[in-house]
């Protein structure tokens, strides 16, 4: 605790929730804002702060080499509450979506009793929503938890 | 109307397009258009109408109808079909012809069920290995992707013939439908593919894909790189059954546009759809031209406008073009006869269908009366073009007996900010696609991206 003291509270706030999440694999999507640097592992990109698109929110944008680019939402409460992507490969959601993949694979195995291509598709599935296309290398798409997102804040913003 | 009253006024309607087409180019290499159909020629709705289609070589018909034997489901409709040829490469025998090829200009490459060529022996795509990537050498399998669902399977070398074009030693997928897969899909791709692997004519309400989209590659530099850092991995080697890794694969070696490897007409296509009445149309028969300002069948006629995509990898909008409705703007929208119907959100379409219930996780529009809009399609290069277009309700269509709709249309969700113009779109126009690096005309630049014209 000796460290915690010596910072200010915020970091010292965000250094004892990078220790309480660090065994957590690429949890984003409803978890802490440092999970980001999970992500950013992951898809090996370079991390900035993007432009605000509100003065409650954070983003931080990960881009790749390929030019792809994901962006993760941080709401005042430190939690990341929606991601968005624009990828050349389809994005690894279940890592994007941490805890709440349960839902996007339940309400996904839903929509596919449906047969044929599925290039646009929104999925609901409790607090979730997910809006996803794609057609050749552009995939693109947001998710989000709709009870998350502060007051103020606009889903078309989040993009 | 009795059934022959109706085909009555079909006929005449046929006649009578043919009698224009005939006047206005001088009884030339033009075939007509066709749809069949209860709604078809009803006077109530906004009718059907053929329209003239270039025949030639470098053509062949494509329709919409039911789709392949063995099963027809509720929510599959609008998907447009085409026959192919398939041989083993270089040999003028050991053939086959395949119906129910789904036409997409939303993915590049051709994918067949593998029990469709079983009898041709296609000999296997094996990728060399990279150390630096760590690709080991072995045969290429592919885990090709949709945005839900995706296909599994080996890469072979085969040689397509359609129409009277021909692309020799082309690497095809061939997405494994037999009951046990000498190559199993590795974890990751099923878990990409969101559990579903569509292996069926029934999952895939068609027998392959003809994937004639606007890239020559199916994926291209990154995965010659055997970089797949930004999503899932598309391209695995399997030295055996049980060992599948990541692979580097040179682009000769990928999933290859055909029309790329036809000998002239390879710069891209045309898709000539008959205009479909609002009750929809229970066949709809097109053409398939391939090539564009290649022969005298397929030039750019100078009313058409050319809308370039945004070719910039790194923009959001990659691939993209832009469509205003009213004051709302798509910036990621695209124009794709792979999507079944319009999908784009506008929170005051009514979306509470009965068809949609339980099964149909997209959300097909229900309005209680059809919908007409106006949008505007534009691209960076300062072109637009103004489309008309209805929304009719979903389950007053699927509850008629037909499966060409134009006025289909589902919802993306709240501010998705994706506009798909799927096949509603082709009905009634001559949508030209071109592709990346192929040779262009005057009227494409290809320093700025490739192109859709219409």
């Amino acid at each position: 605790m000796n460290r915690c003291r010596l910072l200010t509270p915020p970091r010292c706030l965000l250094g004892l929730a990078f220790v309480l999440c660090a065994p957590v694999a690429h949890a984003v999507l409803g978890a802490a804002e440092v999970t980001v640097q999970d992500d950013q592992a992951r898809l090996h990109g370079m991390r900035r702060q993007a432009l605000a698109v509100h003065a409650l929110v954070t983003t931080h944008e990960i881009t790749m080499s390929d030019g792809s680019s994901i962006r993760e939402f941080v709401g005042p409460s430190g939690v990341v509450f929606a991601v968005a992507w624009s990828t050349r490969f389809k994005p690894n959601l279940q890592a994007l979506l941490g805890q709440h993949a349960v839902s996007y694979n339940a309400a996904a195995a839903d929509a596919l009793r449906v047969p044929g291509i599925k290039r646009s598709v929104v999925l609901q599935r409790g607090d979730l929503v997910v809006h996803s296309a794609g057609h050749l290398t552009a995939f693109v798409g947001k998710a989000y938890l709709a009870s998350q997102i502060p007051e103020g804040v606009r889903v078309d913003d989040l993009h | 109307m009795s059934t022959t009253c109706i085909e009555r006024r079909v006929r005449r309607c046929v006649a009578a397009a043919l009698a224009i087409v005939l006047a206005a180019c001088g009884g030339g290499s033009t075939t007509e258009t066709s749809l069949t159909g209860p709604g078809v020629g009803n006077g109530g709705s906004t009718g059907g109408v053929s329209v003239s289609a270039p025949t030639g070589p470098n053509t062949t018909q494509i329709v919409v109808d039911s789709g392949p034997s063995g099963g027809f489901s509720l929510g599959a409709a609008n998907i447009l079909y085409v026959s192919v040829q398939v041989c083993s490469p270089g040999s003028a025998s050991r053939c086959v012809t395949i119906d129910h090829v789904a036409l997409d200009t939303g993915s590049v490459g051709l994918r067949l069920l593998k029990s469709t060529v079983a009898s041709l022996g296609l000999p296997p795509v094996t990728v060399p290995a990279n150390p630096a990537a760590g690709t080991p050498a072995g045969p290429a399998l592919e885990c090709y992707q949709f945005v839900l669902g995706g296909l599994w399977g080996p890469l072979a070398s085969a040689d397509l013939h359609i129409a009277e074009e021909t692309a020799a030693s082309i690497p095809v997928q061939l997405i494994d439908d037999s009951t046990a897969p000498a190559y199993p899909a590795p974890t990751e791709c099923v878990t990409a593919s969101n559990n579903m692997l569509m292996a069926s004519a029934s999952s895939l309400q068609a027998n392959g894909i003809l994937g004639v989209g606007m890239l020559p590659y199916d994926c291209g530099l990154e995965c010659s790189n055997g970089s797949y850092a930004s999503g899932y991995t598309l391209y695995y080697a399997c030295p055996t059954a049980a060992s599948c890794g990541l692979a580097a694969v040179p682009s000769t070696l990928q999933v290859a546009n055909p029309v790329t490897k036809f000998a002239v007409d390879n710069n891209g296509t045309i898709i000539v759809m008959p205009a479909v009445p609002d009750l929809g149309a229970t066949s709809a028969t097109g053409r398939l031209v391939f090539g564009i300002g290649t022969q005298s069948n397929n030039q750019i006629p100078s009313t058409v406008r050319v809308l370039h995509v945004d070719g910039n990898p790194a923009s959001l909008n990659y691939l993209s073009i832009t469509t205003t409705v009213g004051s709302t703007v798509y910036p990621g929208s695209y124009i794709d006869s792979g999507s079944n119907a319009i999908f784009f959100d506008d929170a005051t379409i009514a979306t509470k269908c009965q068809s949609s219930s339980g099964t149909a996780g997209s959300g097909w529009y229900c309005p209680p009366a059809i919908l007409r809009r106006t949008a505007t399609l534009s691209d960076t290069q300062g072109t637009s073009a103004t489309v008309d277009f209805s929304i009719a309700n979903a389950d007053g269509l699927f509850s008629s007996p037909s499966v060409a709709f134009s006025d289909l249309g589902g919802t993306t969700g709240q501010a998705a900010g994706t506009f798909a113009w799927g096949l509603p779109f082709f009905y009634g126009r001559s949508v030209f696609t071109s592709i990346w690096g192929q040779w262009l005309s005057p009227f494409g630049n290809n320093n700025i991206g490739p192109w859709f014209a219409f």
